[in-house]
């Protein structure tokens, strides 16, 4: 039942999972832990207006979605920090104008965009070898700027504005923070797509955090935990003939809850006996 | 400029949001002196403090720290923040907590040493915390958890400390033991207590400050009468016969 990976496609989406688990991982702790799950939501659909502009210039949509991620991050960011506009409402804005923005630049493109689905909702089985070297230039990036400003990310997330008093300077590591967020996105556009991102983001690292209080391990874990649903959602969707993208969200889900109906019946169990 | 003096606010008004809170604060406090501020919720005393450490720039008015910009003096302040304010469960234990006041000293792209670790050490004994240093903020009592904080503060030796409503979360047995460590610190630094504990301030500092927008009081505790706290309160308080101190009886706390 496992002859499938021998074939070259199978080989790439095994990578990308790899590399988007990575990226998720490391990137998806600082979300789940600095509780900007919605920022990153922003962010990915925001994301959509670059893949539209990709199309209309007839250059590559991810190229296009990494420009729009990283300027709509930069925009939520200093939006947020320099004018009193609640940041929620900043990135409500944002979410929909890059939506309506990637709709409406698809719509002006010559001819038909054959393969808009696979942006939405991802397809890991079509990722070519030059999108595997992109994200592994993307997982790079994350990796060294977070193991260059681990304990100032550390700082930011829990306690902002003791930051400010240490000489921290929080507002461009915040804003470097968020630029990681959008690669992160760009890389896992093509495993789940944009409007699944979010899942990925969170659910390995909300899960690592129930078995650890370091940022550290809990990195480690979750990109294990996120490797080990885009491996088995990847496997399972070719077994049952489902949308991969939507599969590995679900198999995710799945565990996310599974997890916590049994922790839940466990400590009742304890405190029973 | 008295090489001695800490702090010096002269004719400050700031605004917190879009709200006046601080209105023509004059406030001068030397090296070695503990202070505490009071006064009523939103009258100011966060802002002030806020003031101080250049987190939120006075409309009108001078400050200076050390002699010195409040954003360039903030390197010697240590600051320990009205305690609500974080994620209990934000995964970190003690030491990472602790560690980032010895931030200044390293600055971006350096790591902690094994000194900066053996001086989080050293500060966590002294606020009674020697064994907590791998253990989950949250995992910690309140009491603890704000020793943490003040030992966050105290492992940049500062020479000012500055602290927001330190007592609200410390159980009443606990105060005096914590009042007791901060008269040990006065000899090397400065001390700004903010609170809305009238009483309890009244008995340990050197002065105390009545800030309502404006500064009503700033002197001896000794020296404060009842109706001085009254126009603080903007309100009758109730001097308990039995105590020597004001202490006002309130039912908004």
């Amino acid at each position: 039942m496992f002859e499938v990976f021998q074939y070259q496609f199978m080989q790439n989406a095994l990578l990308a999972g790899l590399l988007a688990a990575i990226a998720c991982g490391i990137v998806g702790v600082y979300v789940v832990a600095k509780r900007i799950v919605f920022i990153s939501g922003g962010i990915a659909h925001a994301s959509f207006g670059g893949v539209g502009l990709g199309y209309f210039l007839g250059m590559s949509p991810v190229l296009g979605a990494t420009f729009f991620a990283l300027a709509s991050a930069l925009g939520m960011g200093l939006v947020s920090r320099r004018t009193s506009l609640p940041e929620d409402t900043t990135i409500g804005i944002l979410w929909a104008l890059g939506m309506a923005l990637g709709v409406i630049f698809i719509g002006l493109a010559p001819g038909y965009a054959p393969d808009l689905f696979s942006y939405l909702f991802g397809n890991i089985l079509t990722v070519p070898t030059s999108d595997l070297v992109f994200m592994l230039v993307l997982d790079i990036i994350i990796i060294a700027t977070v193991w260059l400003f681990y304990k100032e990310f550390l700082v930011i997330s829990f306690d902002e504005e003791y930051g400010r008093v240490a000489g921290v300077p929080t507002e461009i590591l915040y804003l470097v923070m968020l630029s990681l967020i959008a690669l992160t996105v760009v890389v896992l556009i093509r495993v789940v797509g944009i409007i699944l991102v979010i899942a990925l983001l969170t659910i390995p690292a909300a899960l690592a955090r129930q078995f650890t209080h370091s940022l550290k391990k809990m990195m480690l874990l979750a990109a294990g935990i996120g490797a080990l649903f885009t491996f088995g959602g990847l496997w399972l969707s070719f077994v049952l003939d489902l949308a991969s993208g939507a599969t590995i969200i679900l198999v995710s889900a799945t565990a996310f809850l599974a997890y916590f109906g049994l922790s839940r019946l466990w400590r009742r169990k304890q405190s029973r006996s | 400029m008295n090489s001695r003096e800490v702090v010096k606010l002269e004719d400050v008004w700031a605004y917190y949001d879009s709200t006046l809170v601080l209105k023509g604060v004059n406030l001068s406090l030397t090296a070695g002196r503990f202070l505490g501020i009071i006064g009523p919720n939103g009258g100011g005393k966060t802002t002030l403090l806020k003031v101080i450490l250049g987190l939120i720039k006075p409309s009108r008015g001078q400050v200076r720290v050390l002699g010195q910009t409040p954003e360039r003096s903030r390197k010697f302040a240590g600051y320990v923040a009205q305690h609500n304010l974080f994620d209990r469960a934000f995964p970190i234990n003690v030491e990472e907590v602790v560690l980032m006041g010895r931030y200044r000293s390293r600055g971006l792209l350096r790591r902690y040493s094994r000194e900066d670790r053996s001086e989080v050490s050293r500060v966590l004994e002294r606020v009674g915390l020697p064994d907590f240093k791998d253990r989950q903020i949250g995992s910690l009592s309140g009491g603890e958890q704000q020793r943490v904080f003040i030992a966050r503060a105290l492992v940049s030796e500062p020479a000012i400390l500055l602290l927001d409503e330190p007592t609200a979360s410390i159980a009443l047995d606990m105060q005096v033991e914590f009042y007791e460590l901060l008269e040990k610190l006065k000899a090397q630094m400065a001390i700004i207590l903010v609170s809305h504990d009238v009483s309890a301030v009244s008995v340990h500092v050197d002065e105390v400050a009545c800030l309502n927008h404006r500064l009503f009081y700033h002197g001896s505790p000794d020296g404060l009468s009842a109706e001085e706290l009254a126009r603080t309160y903007d309100s009758p308080v109730h001097v308990i016969a039995h105590s020597d101190l004001p202490h006002r009886e309130s039912k908004d706390q």
